[in-house]
């Protein structure tokens, strides 16, 4: 597992948006936790999330959306887009010792959230809780398009 | 529930190319027997029982052993009860995604096949429910997420010693949480998991 370590820089507050592909949200919005797995393509250390100082919701969206799919190699056309209080996500999941995830700077906007722990319950309940949050703070990728 | 109207099922498995162990079947006798005898008491019970019998006859196993290689068996699909063929069907979906996802890449995380076997076990539970299965790319186990009619969600992992991690989370005041393991040492005591569905 990984830990915050010293050369990396902590994130604790600010909003942050993950892309969520087609497959991990269901015909009522839920989320697929799965949609937080460290995935190996290659092995990857980190969950990655985008960084925005935008307040308002749909310039939040468009910004990520446009800074997220500018990384992928086929235009992002199916999905949603979530987004996260950093504070709020470090407040819920890591409600009791020792912390479950971090999140740390990954070349701005970019940055990722690392798990801490190996602790397997702990981790799926990290990645409920995240789905949970997510569900509620989703816009489609057809929607954000239409303002791109 | 008559042994006239008994389903019996042949071997079967999920994987083309995969041999099927003929050794389980006194064990799943033993089962049907004690599934009809609780069955008197609990419908449920004996549902279980027999679709448990059909799952020890099941060889998970994966050819290849890689992501991204084999192909599904539609021996499995034709094979199931028709009631459970949607829910299999998203079972399948699920390896099948994960193997699509990750053709090709060698250090991909493998399906664990004694979790594919153990999570086979509970589908007559989520067949009452719409499951999203997922195959958890850190681990290689299969996972479900049941959504409620709230904002609430209940997610399971189901491990290759098969033990089921689960995680309930639901609004309240603030947010509610409710996360455990269950510790399965017996296939058939996979009945018993339904009570944490039962949580959502």
């Amino acid at each position: 597992m990984n830990a915050v370590s010293s050369s990396e820089v902590e994130i604790i507050t600010g909003n942050t948006a993950r892309y969520i592909k087609q497959k991990w949200v269901n015909a009522l919005g839920s989320v697929d936790p799965t949609a937080f797995d460290l995935r190996a393509n290659p092995p990857e250390l980190y969950v990655s999330f985008y960084m925005s100082a935008e307040i308002e919701s749909m310039k939040f969206f468009v910004t990520s959306f446009n800074g997220i799919s500018s990384k992928f190699r086929n235009p992002i056309d199916s999905g949603a887009m979530a987004r996260f209080d950093i504070k709020q996500c470090l407040e819920e999941v890591n409600d009791e010792e020792p912390a479950v995830i971090g999140f740390v700077e990954k070349n701005l906007p970019h940055c990722g959230m690392i798990y801490l722990v190996s602790d397997l319950t702990r981790i799926l309940e990290a990645k409920a809780t995240l789905a949970f949050l997510a569900k509620s703070n989703l816009m489609n990728v057809s929607e954000i398009m239409g303002h791109v | 529930m008559s042994d006239s109207t008994r389903t019996t099922y042949s071997s079967v498995s999920i994987y083309s190319g995969n041999s099927f162990n003929d050794n389980v079947y006194f064990e799943s006798e033993c089962r049907y027997l004690m599934g009809l005898a609780l069955g008197a008491h609990d419908p449920f019970l004996a549902d279980f029982s027999t679709w448990a019998e059909f799952a020890d006859r099941v060889d998970c196993s994966f050819a290849g052993g890689n992501a991204g290689e084999g192909s599904v068996s539609t021996q499995f699909i034709n094979s199931v009860p028709d009631n459970y063929k949607n829910t299999c069907s998203v079972f399948l979906e699920a390896i099948n995604n994960y193997r699509h996802e990750f053709e090709g890449i060698s250090n991909a995380r493998k399906i664990s096949s004694k979790s594919a076997k153990n999570f086979l076990y509970l589908i007559p539970i989520l067949n009452r429910y719409h499951p999203q299965i997922s195959v958890d790319a850190d681990t290689g186990y299969l996972s479900v997420t049941l959504s409620g009619s709230g904002a609430n969600l209940l997610s399971a992992l189901v491990t290759d010693k098969g033990d089921v991690h689960f995680s309930l989370v639901e609004s309240g005041k603030r947010i509610f949480k409710l996360s455990g393991v269950a510790k399965v040492k017996d296939s058939y005591d996979y009945n018993k998991v339904r009570k944490i569905f039962e949580l959502l």
